[in-house]
């Protein structure tokens, strides 16, 4: 057997350099040097991630033990609250938002005006690394509404509590973690959580005011870690399990996941709006230790008010808010969507109200236009009245066309009209006014047997009887 | 005309039921029929029938008239005024000083009197609202009753009301002299007593058992009395219902037959006519709800009176109403 020159060259590389020589293990070879440089990353992030998870427990683990020893009238915070407006699936996801949006879930609560500036909306600041408050700023208003409460006479039981937050907000200014971390969810409810403090008037407790208000100024820094870290989590009925079973945490992340709008979601979601009101709002700061790759879930503050009003009527899943942070270069279009709704609505165009129908220029035509004045007050073209009175009749007839009967009420036909069509419904039911009382079948709209129970005299025949 | 009585009395035990507006077109119809008519406003405190006919400012009225300071010597007839509309004369009660609806018993005598004076085929009065004694001894001296009424029940009801205390001070009037039955049906001398005669029925019991020799004429006013009933702003069968539901509830608790006179409908002509303050009849004597006041006329005074209005004259045509008999 002959050999080429090529084949003689490789045969004889074989024989001098098994390794070289060999082409497949020459490609295993580099294709474990090009995986090695990401699996030890993933190895160095991965340990990273748990120092930070242990200090994170480890803050939690005192938080919680501080506030049992602190708050020893209150109940658990892991045990399940009896449901009340104050510790309801409701109030937990309206925790951390801004008051103005938990009253807007409510139509029915007044919004309390100081609330209106105890939004804390959220701000991530993109390459910082630890989760912290920034300025006192970050809470101008909290004062006031202290001060508000104070003088309505709400009573602040509390006064261990507060010492109790700042004990744990200058152990979590220490730690300097990372709140956004997905394992400090399954902690406890920290002390300075401000549990109900946004909810509407009737659900603020003296309690939770009264941790807010006796706060130094220096110490609320740290307020909005636990925020961020793990307050929801004890207080949904549907997660205390979640909280009290870490194992089972990694098969319940899932659900956070699937319940919690996506950072693209939320991008193009309402909350999007809310960009706008950023600059003018009390911010708070989210500084991400990382800048490396990691999944950072930050949940309640960007809620939309959809969500929130399917929380409140329960008429859907609760859904937690989350923004998922793929990368850290990620998370400024995710900060956009931090909601501080109240402002947003200040700060929003107006929309664009539609034209009267009656304007429609299909309906009128461009001399009328152009001569009729309304804001002069001249009286209106004949053409234009003509076209108007038009106009209005198609949409009678359509609104006919779209009745629905319903047996027992009135056909359209029947029903009083107001406006100025008023009187030509009247006159077309002339021709079935005319003579007397007829059509005696037709059903009355207030019987003969219930005029006579509401006479007085009828009344005093039936106690004589 | 067949009509017997001359004053007609329009009431009501509610206000803003259209009282007005159905009187005056009323006169306005007997007027343009050729009767000569006086439309006396008797809503003392509370008059609008001026503004209905067009008249803003009355130059008379009976202010004048109950201190007498400007009559002169034609006495009643100086307190008409004109209309515009030809045999329609108007007699003003308008006045919106405080206490003008609170009327003396000497001044209310007057008002009587004044309009058993007035010299006319036809008087229409306009009254107030409400059941105060005032107001029913208006609408009692009237040979024609008229009570207005809207579909609403709470409008039906206080017509109810309205009739059964007519009906009571009628007989309360009837006997004066006799302190018990005055007692037994006029809660205002006998504030104590326990309602006894709630019903006609149970008047009749108490008038057989203190009074066995009234009776009779406490039967007969019953039967003498026959308000008629208009339904105003009807808007479809079922408020004419409504009024036939006043008739039940009158033949039962009161024995009286309230007559269905007509009704009228629910129209802008009648609101524009307001604003206008010209009746509606004079605009459009051919409208529906002009129709529906000569059908109301018509059914008071037995006759079929037609209104046309042609080249801004308007024609009336009368044909006498032959009832064959059967029907009654």
């Amino acid at each position: 057997m002959e050999y080429s020159n090529s084949e003689t060259a490789l045969l004889q590389a074989q024989a001098s350099n098994p390794i070289l020589g060999n082409p497949l293990l020459l490609a295993v070879i580099l294709l474990f040097l090009a995986i090695l440089p990401l699996a030890l990353r993933h190895i160095l992030s991965q340990k990273e991630k748990t120092a930070l998870d242990r200090m994170v427990e480890r803050f939690e683990e005192e938080e919680v033990r501080t506030s049992a020893k602190e708050e020893p009238t209150e109940s658990d915070p892991h045990q399940e609250k009896p449901v009340s407006p104050k510790n309801s699936s409701f109030t937990y996801f309206l925790e951390g938002l801004p008051s103005s949006q938990q009253t807007q879930g409510d139509e029915s609560t007044p919004p309390l005006p100081a609330k209106e500036k105890e939004e804390t909306p959220v701000k991530v600041v993109k390459e910082g690394i630890p989760i912290s408050h920034t300025e006192e700023t970050d809470f101008p208003l909290t004062p006031k509404k202290k001060i508000k409460l104070i003088k309505q006479g709400s009573p602040i039981p509390l006064g261990e509590s507060k010492e109790a937050l700042t004990k744990a907000s200058a152990e979590s200014l220490k730690n300097k973690s990372a709140a956004q971390d997905q394992k400090s969810k399954q902690a406890g409810p920290p002390v300075s959580e401000p549990e109900n403090e946004e909810s509407d008037n009737n659900w603020v407790e003296a309690e939770i005011p009264g941790l807010i208000m006796d706060i130094p100024p220096a110490a609320e820094k740290p307020k909005s870690i636990p925020t961020f870290k793990a307050f929801p989590k004890a207080k949904h009925p549907a997660e205390v399990e979640t909280s009290q079973k870490p194992p089972q945490k990694e098969k319940q992340r899932p659900k956070v996941k699937n319940i919690a709008p996506k950072s693209e979601e939320i991008k193009n979601s309402k909350p999007k709006k809310h960009v706008k009101a950023k600059a003018d709002s009390p911010k708070l700061e989210i500084k991400i230790l990382e800048s490396k790759p990691k999944t950072v879930e930050i949940k309640a503050p960007i809620a939309s008010h959809k969500d929130r009003d399917q929380k409140a009527t329960g008429q859907k899943k609760a859904k937690v808010p989350s923004v998922k942070i793929g990368k850290a270069q990620k998370t400024e279009p995710e900060v956009t969507a931090v909601p501080p709704q109240r402002q947003d609505r200040e700060t929003a165009p107006e929309r664009v109200k539609p034209k009267p129908f009656l304007l429609d220029l299909k309906y009128l035509e461009p001399e009328a236009l152009e001569t009729a004045d309304p804001v002069a007050g001249e009286k209106l073209p004949d053409d234009m009245m003509d076209a108007m009175i038009a106009r209005l009749n198609d949409l009678q007839v359509d609104l006919e066309n779209q009745w629905v009967s319903i047996p027992g009420e009135l056909t359209p036909a029947e029903k009083p009209i107001n406006g100025s069509m008023r009187k030509d419904r009247t006159q077309g039911l002339v021709p079935d006014l005319e003579g007397t009382i007829s059509n005696p079948s037709d059903k009355k709209e207030v019987s003969l047997e219930e005029l006579d129970s509401f006479l007085f005299t009828a009344t005093q025949r039936k106690n004589r009887e | 005309m067949s009509l017997k009585n001359k004053i007609i009395a329009v009431g009501g035990g509610k206000g803003g039921v259209g009282k007005s507006v159905v009187c005056a077109n009323m006169a306005v119809t007997l007027a343009l029929s050729g009767q000569r008519v006086i439309l006396v406003d008797a809503d003392f405190g509370a008059s609008s029938l001026h503004a209905l006919l067009g008249i803003s400012s009355p130059k008379y009225g009976f202010r004048e008239y109950f201190d007498r300071s400007g009559l002169g010597s034609n006495g009643e007839e100086a307190l008409l005024l004109d209309t515009g509309i030809p045999n329609l004369k108007f007699l003003s009660g308008a006045g919106d000083m405080p206490g003008s609806a609170d009327i003396s018993v000497k001044n209310q005598n007057k008002v009587i009197s004044c309009i058993n004076n007035l010299d006319a085929d036809h008087i229409l009065m306009d009254l107030g609202p409400g059941t105060n004694f005032h107001i029913i001894d208006y609408f009692n001296i009237g040979g024609e009753n008229v009570v207005v009424s809207t579909p609403e029940m709470t409008s039906i009801m206080k017509s109810f009301s309205f009739i059964k205390a007519a009906l009571f001070r009628r007989i309360s009037q009837e006997f004066k002299s006799s302190s018990d039955l005055q007692h037994l049906i006029d809660l205002s001398k006998n504030p104590g007593m326990s309602e006894d005669c709630f019903e006609i029925e149970s008047l009749r019991e108490k008038v057989e058992e203190i009074h066995p020799q009234q009776l009779d004429r406490v039967n007969e006013i019953i039967r003498e009395f026959q308000p008629g009933l208009v339904i105003n702003r009807v808007r479809r069968q079922k408020d004419i219902l409504m009024g036939d539901n006043l008739l039940k509830l009158a033949k039962k608790y009161l024995d009286v037959d309230v007559k269905f006179l007509g009704y009228l409908i629910e129209s802008d002509a009648v609101r524009d006519s307001i604003d206008q303050m010209r009746p509606f009849l004079i605009e459009d004597p051919q409208s529906k709800p002009s129709g529906n006041i000569q059908q109301i006329i018509s059914s008071l005074t037995h006759t079929n009176i037609h209104l046309v209005k042609k080249d801004d004259s308007i024609y009336v045509s009368q044909q006498i109403k032959l009832s064959s008999g059967w029907s009654q």
